[in-house]
């Protein structure tokens, strides 16, 4: 689309089959993980080297259709060996709902989410307008079958989403506040199977799914992926 | 017709033969053969080129169900050396700056990034939930190479970075994103960009 308004262009793809479809003037499919371009978070030089095999078919002549494949994987896909959190999550109180195992984990997980930001620079944390230590009590009520307030101009299930989406970044950004890198499985994997703050996303799915608010019932897809619902919520 | 694939498992078959039928010393280790290596990477290629399977199910056919039309036209245009060009990004992560809004889901909008935006007023507001976001949340070069581009030109290969760059939602059906193509080739011609990388996730 670019091209045909007169500006060179080139893409980088992560799904081969699009490609193909689309038959782009040059594009350079790299098989990483999908949300990953570029391949490895940290890595300059191996960044470097996809963008670099990019833009160098914008040098060349003998297109359209270019359509090319980068040679390496990315070094760090795979599992970390013996991978561990950095710390341990506290136990909720047996009688506590998941309101206040929610807000436990997330009173332990703020330093750890604040060394994340010291060590990489920043937080991807901020869509829903609302600080970590709100988002159990916003969220509470729907379980209940309740919709709060909205704080700001989104609608209350749209909050939710944005809520989920900043829960999310703010627990797998805290895990991988030292150490080495884990993959993006383990990382899920401790976040949709050991975190209070997994089982209320599964917990708000399903209540989701079974409103009758049409806001609710759109965002229900939008909690969490599927290949890590349990067989129970499916 | 042979499959390029099968050629190169032919070939790589018939070269270890080769290898093994080559006379050697008595006692001699042997030889890795030379078909072994042309066997592995033909192996490696149709690895990558498979990846798509490796995305689970039902992402992977959500992916492939997404709507790819074609481009009506077949444009492809020549430029300058790369050393000479000034190159702009045009991401589909869904990223604004933080204070503007999200991303409604299914709108054909374009966001303009500074290119001297601060990292950490970067936030993601895509709609998907089934590509990863924690490479994203260690380094933004992992799907908004910004920094790579700036060192690739204060090393002279390329001939500058755009002073804007743009984001769309990538899961918005590209038949209605035509008048958000004109506008961004608008900004593009205006700067004088002649070079545009284009990084979905």
């Amino acid at each position: 689309m670019i091209e045909s308004r007169g500006v060179p262009s080139v893409a980088i793809g992560l799904v081969r089959p699009h490609l193909e479809a689309t038959r782009a003037p040059r594009s350079l499919f790299v098989p990483f993980q999908l949300g990953r371009p570029l391949g490895e978070p940290g890595d300059a030089a191996f960044q470097r080297r996809v963008l670099l095999h990019a833009l160098g078919l914008l040098e060349r002549r003998d297109g359209p259709v270019i359509l090319e494949d980068f040679a390496e994987d990315a070094p760090n896909e795979r599992d970390t060996p013996g991978w561990q959190p950095p710390f341990a999550l506290p136990a909720p109180p047996p009688s506590a709902g998941l309101p206040a195992a929610l807000a436990a984990a997330i009173a332990h997980l703020g330093p750890w989410w604040d060394r994340a930001q010291a060590r990489f620079g920043r937080t991807t944390v901020g869509l829903c307008g609302l600080p970590p230590e709100a988002w159990p009590g916003y969220a509470a009520p729907f379980l209940d079958g309740a919709l709060p307030a909205a704080p700001s101009a989104f609608s209350p299930a749209l909050t939710l989403r944005y809520l989920a989406d900043d829960l999310k970044a703010f627990c797998m950004e805290a895990v991988q506040a030292e150490g080495p890198a884990a993959s993006s499985r383990q990382i899920n994997a401790w976040f949709w199977n050991a975190t209070a703050a997994g089982r209320m996303l599964l917990a708000l799915r399903r209540v989701a799914q079974a409103s009758e608010e049409k806001g609710l019932q759109t965002i229900a897809r939008f909690l969490v992926p599927v290949p890590w619902l349990p067989a129970d919520h499916q | 017709m042979c499959s390029p694939r099968r050629d190169v498992t032919a070939a790589g078959i018939a070269a270890i033969s080769g290898d093994l039928a080559r006379p050697r010393k008595a006692g001699a280790p042997l030889p890795i053969p030379r078909g072994c290596r042309i066997l592995a990477a033909a192996f490696a290629r149709s690895r990558r080129v498979a990846r798509i399977d490796d995305i689970p199910e039902p992402t992977r056919s959500a992916v492939l169900a997404l709507p790819c039309p074609p481009f009506a036209d077949q444009p492809f245009l020549a430029g300058p050396p790369l050393s000479q060009r000034r190159v702009a990004i045009i991401s589909s992560a869904a990223l604004h700056p933080r204070g503007t809004p999200p991303f409604p889901a299914g709108t054909p909008e374009v966001r303009m990034l500074p290119a001297d935006l601060p990292a950490a007023s970067l936030l993601m507001s895509h709609i998907s939930i089934n590509f990863d976001r924690t490479g994203f949340q260690r380094d933004i070069n992992t799907a908004y190479p910004i920094d790579r581009l700036r060192e690739l030109a204060a090393e002279g290969v390329i001939g500058g970075v755009a002073a804007t760059h743009y984001a769309v939602m990538g899961s918005t059906d590209p038949r209605t994103m035509a008048a958000t193509a004109d506008q961004i080739a608008g900004q593009l011609r205006q700067e004088r960009i002649d070079a545009v990388l284009l990084t979905p996730v």
